[in-house]
């Protein structure tokens, strides 16, 4: 296992394993703080034969690390809550986050005014952490984060208000109703909407709680001081939890939710009760289980074949299912295909997260602040505003929804571009609270 | 399910009044804020409880996550963490709680004692309408005045906090 | 079992909770807090009497007194960030300017 690239090894198996990635790049190596005392994270000290098992080795290794406070006189109680507030908030969210038709924790009456509220609440994860570190620095990026946080929340908020338009109700299930009944999916509706949410996202989840230098989730080449202990593990963890918050509830208000593409195109095989569209998830997966066979097939050491006969098993077991539930009676089928509709859309929206994240460089927290309150928060806005002038028209003159939409989606680009030249980009002046 | 009900309403406002209890005697003026978004977050539960679904996300939104963050992030921004206990700030104390007591005595003795004559009929059972196409319902038809007006209220109070707290150079 | 005497009592010790923080403590932002949380209680109130009757109006009312002390909240912290830049303290007792 040793010639194979670290990337594809400890990435995928410790996201496999639930656990934060180390580093998405390649490894540490080792020999790295002997100065500072604490052993280091990510060397390799399992034997060679155990070696598969390195990851959650070193996971196990992370979370007992002797803790670390990030000064002397320390709030520990604000701090060590911190994280646990971010975690909280990610995982309280999935409790409304519809998964199938009848696949879902609980359905609030007001399913995304909880979402969002407490998303808000996540400022005092941010706020708290850089505070209660009780460093003359830290209150300045306390506050910076507070200032980011907001705007980009806010700006979430209002994209998702403008597909709220098009449905009645704010509780989740209604929402994948309506786009059901409407035969669209509210991407294409409000495709400006969508875009900031996507920015938003981005944005609020590439920052974590902690900014103390040298505590960034993808840091190659750290310094003495380096703070791996179960808290950042904690704040790490909440970071990837809140991204796939936000594909969770993407999905369920711009992509769809469960349904499948063209959900309201119904044409059924001759003779079977099977719909066209519906074979498609099996087919496609079963395509991936051939092409993992055949790529075993093609490999040249019995490690690497292992894992790809490996794959192609549950590749082809996820295939049988999709396609053994064809036949099974209504409510199965449209729950397991939800849940594979669901999974695959989160995971684009993830991979298509993950990989903006992985490259473009951090922005710094002066144009990015700016990007949201000047940019972003006008543009929702004014998006909100052009979508519901574009229902009202579509009520009145009857002309299509669809035409009306883009009007409306063009108005507000062309808002964007106005706000983008008008807006200027040099930093803020400096204050006392600030730096 | 009544029992349920009971459990949790219990719950719910042992947490909200330890919480408000711990809040006002914190010398740490964030510690108090903390201690205040339980206090909201218990009171969230209470309308939960009462199947106010749109009470409980505007507390969690507008209450929890803008009030209590403006305070958090004020006392913050004014290295206000802990306050010192001055000389003659304890005169009083005992007037005042007392005062406090005398107030509970009477509202609890109109509650408890006098419910006869306030004539209150028991809580109904029936499951409430969709709450928030009720609120909203009755903020824009018949309260949409008030609605306006709040609108202008919130406006001018963000521009005069601008201008008020502004640095004047 | 729970009856409207059960919330109204809530919302009493609430009440007199925010009260007793409002006299007691010299700190502005902590008495500000103290209104937030009296204004709280009468908010319990009003949801369990609106919904005792059935109607709608408590919750809307609810609304308002929601967002009059967001808007106060605001506008007080406006007030006491300049004084505390002055003067150099929050304290209740030594903002007596307007005293004989």
């Amino acid at each position: 296992m040793n010639d194979n690239p670290p990337a594809n090894d400890q990435a995928t198996e410790s996201l496999a394993h639930g656990t934060p990635p180390d580093s998405v790049g390649p490894e540490l190596p080792p020999q790295m703080d002997q100065e500072c005392g604490i052993p280091p994270v990510n060397e390799k000290f399992l034997h060679p034969r155990l070696r598969v098992l390195q990851p959650m080795a070193n996971t196990v290794k992370l979370l007992i690390q002797p803790v670390q406070w990030p000064a002397d006189g320390t709030n520990r109680i604000m701090v060590s809550i911190a994280p646990w507030c971010a975690l909280t908030i990610a995982l309280l969210a999935y409790l409304i986050v519809p998964i199938g038709p009848a696949f879902q924790t609980t359905d609030l009456n007001v399913g995304l005014l909880f979402i969002l509220g407490i998303s808000f609440l996540g400022i005092y994860s941010v706020v708290l952490e850089n505070w209660a570190a009780n460093q003359r620095d830290f209150l300045g990026a306390a506050l910076r984060s507070a200032t980011h946080f907001l705007s980009y929340e806010s700006a979430s908020a209002l994209a998702l208000v403008s597909a709220l338009l098009l449905t009645g109700s704010l509780s989740m299930n209604e929402i994948v109703q309506a786009q059901l009944d409407q035969g669209q999916w509210f991407l294409f509706y409000v495709p400006v909407g969508f875009a900031i949410f996507f920015v938003a996202s981005i944005a609020l989840t590439n920052r974590t709680a902690i900014v103390m230098p040298g505590s960034d989730a993808e840091i190659i080449d750290r310094g003495e001081k380096a703070p791996l202990h179960f808290r950042w593990a904690l704040d790490s963890l909440a970071d990837y939890a809140k991204i796939f918050v936000a594909a969770g509830v993407a999905t369920t208000v711009f992509l769809g939710g469960w349904l499948r593409p063209l959900a309201s195109y119904r044409d059924r095989f001759p003779g079977t009760p099977v719909q066209l569209l519906d074979a498609v998830p099996g087919a496609l997966v079963g395509a991936i289980a051939i092409y993992c066979f055949r790529s075993a097939q093609k490999q040249q050491e019995q490690s690497r074949k292992r894992v790809m006969i490996w794959a192609c098993t549950i590749w082809g077991s996820v295939a049988l299912v999709l396609l053994a539930t064809l036949f099974a009676p209504e409510a199965v089928m449209s729950g397991v295909h939800g849940a594979f509709w669901f999974v695959v859309k989160v995971s684009a929206y993830v991979y298509a997260c993950l990989w903006v994240r992985i490259t473009f460089p951090e922005y710094r927290s002066d144009p990015s602040t700016n990007l949201g309150w000047r940019i972003l928060v006008p543009m929702a806005v004014v998006n909100l505003i052009a979508t519901a002038l574009a229902i009202m028209c579509t009520q009145y003159t009857g002309l299509p929804m669809r035409l009306t939409t883009i009007l409306a989606a063009v108005a507000t680009l062309a808002a964007a571009i106005w706000l983008s030249i008008i807006s200027p980009v040099e930093p803020l002046s400096r204050t006392a609270g600030g730096q | 399910m009544s029992v349920l009900h009971t459990i949790l309403f219990y719950f719910f406002s042992a947490l909200a009044v330890a919480s408000a209890l711990v809040m006002i005697t914190r010398r740490n003026v964030a510690h108090a804020g903390i201690f205040l978004v339980t206090t909201l977050l218990a009171t969230g539960g209470i309308f939960l409880l009462l199947q106010a679904e749109f009470a409980f996300a505007l507390q969690i939104f507008l209450f929890a996550g803008g009030a209590v963050v403006l305070f958090v992030l004020a006392s913050s921004l004014a290295r206000l963490e802990v306050t010192r206990r001055l000389p003659g700030s304890q005169r009083g104390r005992l007037a005042a709680a007392a005062l406090g007591l005398v107030l509970a005595a009477q509202i609890g003795f109109a509650i408890v004692v006098g419910h006869t004559s306030l004539r209150l009929p028991a809580m109904q059972s029936a499951r409430a309408p969709k709450n928030t196409e009720a609120v909203g319902d009755a903020l824009l038809r018949q309260f949409i005045v008030p609605f306006e007006i709040a609108s202008v209220l919130l406006l001018v109070s963000m521009i005069g906090a601008v201008v008020l707290a502004r640095r004047r150079a | 079992m729970l009856s409207i005497e059960h919330y109204l009592i809530l919302s009493l010790v609430l009440f007199v909770i925010g009260v007793a923080g409002l006299m007691l403590r010299r700190n502005v932002l902590v008495m500000l807090m103290s209104i937030e949380l009296m204004l709280n209680a009468v908010n319990i109130n009003l949801v369990a009497f609106s919904r005792l009757h059935g109607s709608a109006d408590g919750q809307v009312f609810s609304v308002f007194i929601v967002v009059v002390a967001a808007a106060e909240a605001v506008v007080a912290v406006a007030i006491t960030l300049p004084f505390l830049r002055n003067r150099g303290t929050v304290n209740a007792d030594d903002l007596d300017l307007l005293k004989w």
